[in-house]
């Protein structure tokens, strides 16, 4: 929870503070009172003090058809039952101005939804960038699948780094480096010297032999592909 | 706990089994309880460098397969007190070593040994990596040769990985470079990759380095490790090696061609150092 | 260093350099002999030990553990020690009775 404070005049008598409150939401599967009377109850009695003071915030996406809601009601029965509506999420235009008129505000629609955990599926789809910090042996492989990779040590002949996104190697490269294996095309390759055996990008490559004829520098090297052709250029 | 050192390089001929022997024989005459143990199975040199060919009865494959006890296939060392030697199999192949096997010969010598220097064959395959597998330190020897210093690179990365402590995922094993044949001549002359030439490729802390010497041969031909010749400069160079191992801060030596006086005045040939 | 070892030095400096080479010829000849005439000792005694094994077992019952083969060096002869524990006959008969 993070505060800061907003301070209007000398003599106002508040301030205006920033917090984050836990929330929970509830969210309603289906429209019926009875049973929302009825189950709510039940999940108290399991935990009769868990949801004492909770601000819930009700929400409407999964009954985003419904109409007629009565939101007097479903105020009610939070509150007999120790929680403290504070607003609604979702719904269609129908149902938020009804929650309006009965003093619920429309809150924004948050990325994260209580009933799932981060999914290892999730963490999966997250593009990554892997560090390497330690020397890269000759016959050693390295693969940065979905991301990118950034190599702090000396690559050795022999050795074969690859990623699905771009390369960039800060000691002197000497074995190989593909970027862009799984088809990326702006996938780039960034290095200090040209002593690499083979790069390639999105499948494109060019051999050590190809890279003969580009001068030797102390900047940055950039290798891209440009219409199907590994271009190399030199950056300041 | 005993401390397992494996010399190792990849590339043969480059000074593995040179270096064991005087290795463990420089620890041993430190005072440490040393065994020098030979991985090449069929093809084995150690007994013949150590000079105890004629000695061998029971081998390192016997032991394993329980045809003999550890004791009955030790050779005591004839030159230096404190020094074992366990010779390989020559007539078995290297399937005979499994991980089982060494595991129990391992165990079994750090019991009544401060150091088990293990001499590695060449290549990268099984007799190689059962070498490297227990081991603590790693010395890479190293010739200043294009080719030996790409097979010091491989090994180096199967040391990082195919390793007990790798696996285990404990720290990772010392490791300590070894350059062998550096002639400071050659260097001079552009014909020979320098130190820093090597350092710059394999960056790993420098152990040694033992200068092309005669002394070698005529070590191996009369069966006395050539860290015994202290008059030589391999010798020394091996001495100076071991006592860096041991901590103590310890120049390098032999690295700069030695100019004969005469040669600085007159500019003569200068005579091959011994 | 001591006197000896000084004089040695001397004189092997007007000798000249020590002749490794002979006494590495002397050496493989021995141990090439050794290698290729000579069965490997240590392989043909596990082989023996089995054979031997084989043969008491169709006359007594033994097990692998109760024959011994060991082969000693003494002043330059080699001698093969051989120890088989034969099991007790009475108490063999003694037990075939009690289960028969």
């Amino acid at each position: 929870m993070t505060a800061s404070s907003l301070i209007m005049e000398r003599q106002a008598c508040f301030h205006f503070k920033t917090s984050f409150t836990p929330c929970t939401i509830l969210q309603l599967v289906r429209y019926d009172l009875d049973e929302l009377e009825q189950h709510i109850g039940n999940a108290i009695a399991k935990a009769p003090h868990f949801f004492q003071d909770s601000p819930i915030i009700i929400d409407l996406t999964k009954i985003p058809d419904q109409s007629g809601v009565n939101f007097e009601k479903i105020k009610q029965i939070l509150i007999a039952n120790g929680m403290a509506p504070v607003g609604v999420r979702g719904g269609n235009d129908e149902q938020q101005i009804k929650a309006r008129a009965s003093g619920l505000p429309i809150l924004t629609i948050g990325k994260i939804s209580h009933s799932e955990t981060p999914s290892k599926k999730a963490a999966e789809n997250e593009y990554t960038t892997k560090f390497i910090k330690t020397p890269i042996r000759s016959g050693m492989q390295v693969y940065a699948r979905k991301g990118d990779l950034i190599v702090m040590a000396p690559v050795s002949s022999g050795a074969e780094l690859l990623a699905d996104g771009h390369i960039h190697v800060y000691g002197p490269l000497r074995g190989r480096a593909l970027a862009g294996v799984q088809g990326n095309a702006n996938a780039r390759i960034f290095c200090r010297t040209l002593e690499a055996e083979l790069v390639s990008i999105a499948g494109y490559y060019l051999t050590k032999e190809e890279m003969q004829n580009v001068p030797n520098t102390h900047g940055m090297i950039q290798i891209y592909l440009d219409q199907e052709q590994v271009r190399i250029e030199i950056i300041s | 706990m005993a401390k397992i050192i494996v010399v190792t390089s990849g590339k043969g001929g480059v000074g593995k089994t040179t270096t064991s022997a005087s290795f463990a024989m420089g620890l041993a005459m430190r005072g440490f309880s040393s065994v020098v143990v030979d991985f090449d199975i069929g093809l084995r040199n150690l007994d013949l460098i150590m000079g105890c060919e004629r000695r061998v009865v029971y081998d390192f494959v016997n032991v394993i397969r329980g045809e003999a006890t550890l004791n009955q296939a030790l050779i005591r060392d004839k030159h230096v007190k404190n020094l074992y030697v366990l010779p390989a199999s020559q007539t078995r192949d290297k399937d005979a070593l499994t991980i089982e096997g060494v595991t129990k010969v391992m165990e079994e010598l750090s019991k009544t040994h401060e150091y088990i220097v293990c001499d590695s064959p060449a290549g990268i395959e099984h007799g190689a990596q059962m070498a490297m597998y227990f081991a603590d330190h790693a010395i890479v020897v190293t010739n200043p040769e294009v080719s030996s210093v790409r097979d010091s690179d491989r090994m180096l990365g199967l040391l990082s990985s195919k390793t007990k402590r790798a696996e285990e995922g404990r720290e990772p094993i010392s490791e300590h470079l070894l350059l062998t044949r550096y002639s400071p001549k050659r260097v001079n002359s552009g014909d020979m990759l320098s130190i820093s030439d090597v350092n710059e490729i394999l960056s790993i802390p420098l152990l040694g380095v033992i200068p092309e010497s005669q002394a070698v041969l005529r070590a191996s031909n009369s069966g006395d490790p050539v860290i015994l010749d202290q008059e030589s400069d391999a010798g020394q160079a091996y001495l100076d090696a071991v006592s860096r191992f041991l901590g103590e801060q310890v120049p390098h030596r032999f690295t700069e061609e030695k100019t004969h006086w005469l040669k600085r005045i007159f500019n003569f040939k200068e005579k091959e150092t011994v | 260093m001591s006197l000896p070892n000084q004089i040695s030095k001397i004189l092997s400096y007007f000798r000249g350099p020590r002749k490794t080479a002979k006494v590495a010829k002397e050496r493989l000849q021995i141990i090439i002999a050794h290698e290729r005439g000579e069965k490997n000792q240590v392989d043909y005694l596990a082989l023996l030990q089995k054979d031997l094994l084989d043969v008491i077992s169709k006359y007594v019952e033994i097990n692998q553990e109760d024959v011994k083969i060991e082969l000693a060096r003494q002043d330059g002869c080699s001698i093969l020690e051989l120890n088989v524990t034969l099991p007790n006959l009475a108490e063999k008969l003694k037990k075939q009775a009690e289960t028969a």
